[in-house]
């Protein structure tokens, strides 16, 4: 009996690390697991091919010694070991991308041959010797220096809050004129840092950057200059207004109060934001502007109808003596009435949030 | 107080007429099912579309409309053959129209059908196309596409019928048993009891007059929404306020040429030389060359605006489109759409007949290729910096692409077993007001 729990404890945990594991290591999956380079690593013909794909694509992120994005660094040996070992990882990457992370797929961009080609070439990066790129000088001589934030406690979606920033170098003395980026620490799809804005400290090195939240919640705010980087939290409150158009157009002066028909829940969004129900709305009331594509279309189709009428009613003259001779006129003007009310439905009804917003 | 030659006249339409109705040639049938391979082809590959999803076509997240999008405002521009020809000359009481009107109108039905499946064909879940009844919203523009393709369709559907109730009321008394007996039971039913009595023309009349009226506004209405699906967005390229006159002005010209092919193809198979004459080819030529000029003109306008500020993003794709990747596509409908079509129909008094087809195939080429210039390379602009999209249609759309337009040539090809071609007892009015006239003139002598 215990023999036979330890057993089973042994193998969840097995199978725990082993999943965690392939999680982790990311391995490819089918179409591109296991493949391999189809060309050599050394062929010159190939490097040169692949030189030119990557001066055009991937230079501009990745530098032109490789070494531009410093998670990924192709021009050090250990990352050419490891692509030798994994092409097909690799592979993987260049042709689905990291979207979140900011590298593209490129597997409409680049035919299978070319990306094979980049890749040699970026394995070759590794064997060269690094000759330090020309890699912007991001970070001015701020040795030991401080960067101090400060942000209000909390705010209201809408409401202007102001982030200050002070800048101070290694004696202590306030920097003047220098940018300070302030970020935020999202989780919207995705978390990860957005730029709120960014602001120049003035002589008592202090940049205040003016922000209007727009979604509630308690984000972290970031300050960054250079290597020097300041954290502190704020707490957004929801307002309730909404910062996007909830209609086209600029609001007309309703001529009455809305009107709409339908159930409570119309008033809300559905479970996963998805649309309210339905209901009847007519903004404006009575006298709303939508009446006007209401009644062309009631006129279309009444149009509809008058024509087959005619129809009708020469199947129906005397002696046009032939049985059933009304059947077709009969059955389409019960569809065009069918589809008139389906097509006038159409226009008045819908999912509306929103409805305090007229 | 007929004259014999009118007689004549009026025995050989009725039976060059209605002779398709009855008589099938072998070449016929092998056409037929030359298209119905190429649609069940296409059905196939909807089915692989189906089972995998939009996967198994070039479409993705940058570029979202593909071949298929492309085709529906192909077809649905090709639908204006129908509004403008008949409509229009219906109503400038053109004599001329009248073999030709009912072919148009075919057309117009055939083109609008496919046009509207390919939003359908373009959703990776078509069981949800009725969402746009149930939950669509009257800010949408594709809630007025929903409306105006729909109501648009069923006009021209009573457009094309009420013209045919007298040939259907003909082919009822005519053919007798010739015609099988579903084929008569059509007939029949559909001839509403038409005995062309005074009041039974009265009452004709009176519902084409109205129809010729109502046929033109709703498609001008069509087209125009269809462009703002694409000019509802700040898109570059498709941010315009012309789009909507520029669509109906590129759907009556590829329309017309379509036509012009059709008739073309119809009058060598079905003989109906003594009816469309050079005549129409030369009339509808100089329509097809006034049309071209006023959408060189708007495509002149509308890149000049476009690339003389250079919104942001303007710049890329008239890059793309000019000097890019689609650039092939775009000096083709340039140079083979405008450009050659332009000269030949401008000499086209050399030799007139072929002279306009070569010039309207041209046409529906160009103005094929031109609608995946204006939708495609668009949503290759990138609206983030690593969001480069790309698109070239797999061969799940391409089959599909196919066999739409088998789909499309099936239906004109069948319409061919079902109704006269050419209207005939407008024709009969038409030599019959022409002999009257001559008469009266001999007349006064
Ligand atoms: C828009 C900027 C950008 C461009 C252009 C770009 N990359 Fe990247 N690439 C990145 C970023 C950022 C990462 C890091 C992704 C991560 O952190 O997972 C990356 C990572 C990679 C990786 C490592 C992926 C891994 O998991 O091993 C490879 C290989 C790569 N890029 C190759 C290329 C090639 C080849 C090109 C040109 C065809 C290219 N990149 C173009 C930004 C870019």
């Amino acid at each position: 009996m215990n023999s036979k729990w330890l057993l089973a404890a042994t193998l969840s945990i097995l199978l725990f690390a082993v999943s965690s594991a392939a999680v982790l290591a990311q391995e490819p999956p089918p179409p591109y697991a296991g493949v391999k380079n189809p060309f050599a690593w050394n062929d010159a013909g190939v490097l040169s091919a692949g030189k030119t794909v990557y001066e055009q694509f991937c230079g501009s992120c990745h530098g032109a010694t490789g070494a531009g994005v410093s998670a990924f660094d192709f021009s050090s040996a250990s990352y050419s070991k490891q692509l030798e070992a994994k092409p097909d990882s690799v592979f993987w990457a260049l042709s689905e991308g990291r979207i979140t992370k900011g590298m593209p797929p490129y597997k409409s961009t680049l035919s299978e041959e070319k990306r094979w080609q980049v890749i040699t070439y970026i394995h070759s990066l590794g064997g060269a010797p690094s000759t330090p790129g020309p890699t912007p000088a991001a970070t001015p001589p701020v040795e030991n220096g401080s960067l101090t934030l400060s942000v209000p406690p909390a705010g209201q979606t809408g409401d202007p809050v102001t982030f200050t920033a002070t800048l101070k170098d290694g004696q202590g003395k306030p920097r003047t004129g220098e940018k300070v980026k302030f970020l935020l620490l999202e989780d919207f799809f995705a978390r990860g840092l957005v730029e709120a804005g960014e602001a120049t400290t003035d002589g008592q090195g202090v940049a205040a950057l003016e922000y209007i939240p727009r979604r509630p919640g308690e984000p972290e705010v970031v300050a960054w200059f250079g290597k020097l980087e300041t954290r502190s939290r704020i707490a957004i409150a929801d307002s309730g207004d909404v910062f996007y158009h909830t209609e086209a157009g600029i609001r007309m002066p309703a001529p009455g109060p809305e009107i709409w028909i339908g159930p409570e829940s119309a008033f809300d969004l559905g479970p996963q934001g998805n649309a309210p129900n339905t209901a009847l709305r007519l903004p404006g009331g009575m006298l709303s502007w939508l009446w006007l594509f209401v009644l062309v279309l009631i006129a279309v189709y009444v149009t509809y109808i008058v024509t087959l009428y005619q129809v009708l009613r020469i199947s129906t003259v005397k002696g046009a003596g032939a049985t059933n001779a009304s059947l077709v006129p009969r059955m389409a003007i019960l569809a065009m009435i069918g589809l008139g009310v389906m097509v006038v439905l159409m226009v008045i009804t819908g999912p509306y949030s929103h409805f305090h917003l007229g | 107080m007929r004259s014999r030659a009118i007689e004549s006249f009026q025995d050989r339409l009725e039976r060059v007429s209605l002779a398709p109705l009855i008589h099938t040639q072998k070449t016929y049938y092998l056409f037929v099912f030359l298209l119905l391979a190429t649609v069940a082809w296409g059905l196939y590959a909807y089915a692989i579309q189906l089972r995998y999803g939009l996967v198994t076509t070039g479409l993705g997240d940058q570029v979202m409309y593909g071949v298929y999008i492309v085709n529906f405002v192909f077809f649905i521009g090709i639908s204006y053959a129908g509004a403008l020809v008949s409509a229009i000359l219906r109503l400038t009481n053109a004599g001329w129209r009248s073999p030709i009107t009912r072919i148009s109108e075919i057309i117009a039905v055939g083109g609008l059908t496919d046009g509207a499946l390919q939003p359908i064909i373009d959703l990776g879940h078509p069981e949800r196309a009725w969402h746009i009844i149930a939950y669509g919203r009257f800010q949408s523009p594709l809630l007025w596409d929903i409306i105006a393709i729909t109501t648009y369709l069923v006009g021209s559907l009573l457009y094309l019928y009420l013209p045919l109730i007298p040939d259907l009321a003909l082919a009822r008394d005519r053919l007798g048993q010739s015609a099988s007996g579903f084929k008569r039971k059509i007939f029949t039913v559909f001839a509403v009891g038409w005995q062309d009595t005074p009041d039974q023309r009265k009452r004709l009349n009176r519902a084409i007059g109205i129809m010729a009226i109502m046929i033109i506004p709703l498609a001008v209405s069509v087209h125009t929404v269809v462009a703002f699906i694409f000019s509802m967005t700040l898109r570059p390229g498709w941010n315009s306020t012309i789009y909507g006159v520029y669509f109906v002005i590129g759907a009556v010209f590829s329309g017309t040429a379509v036509l012009l092919i059709v008739i073309a193809i119809f009058r060598k198979v079905y003989h109906f030389e003594e009816y469309i004459k050079e005549k129409h080819f030369r009339n509808l030529g100089y329509m097809l060359l006034a049309l071209l000029l006023l959408y060189l003109y708007l495509t002149f306008t509308e890149y000049l605006t476009g690339g003389y500020k250079m919104e942001e993003g303007e710049e890329q794709l008239l890059t793309l489109v000019m000097l890019g990747k689609n650039a092939p596509w775009f000096w083709f409908f340039v140079i083979a759409g405008m450009i050659v079509p332009a000269f030949l129909l401008i000499f086209s008094k050399l030799k007139t007949i072929p002279m306009v087809l070569i010039a309207a195939v041209l046409v529906v080429l160009g103005m094929w290729v031109k609608r995946y210039i204006i939708i495609v390379p668009t949503l290759e602009v990138p609206l983030m910096p690593f969001e480069f999209g790309s698109y070239s249609p797999t061969w799940v759309e391409i089959s599909i692409g196919l066999a739409t337009l088998a789909g499309f040539s099936v239906m004109v090809t069948l319409a061919a077993k079902f109704m006269p071609l050419v209207s005939v007892w407008e024709l009969k009015e038409e030599a019959e007001k022409e002999t009257h006239h001559k008469e009266e003139a001999e007349g006064q002598r």
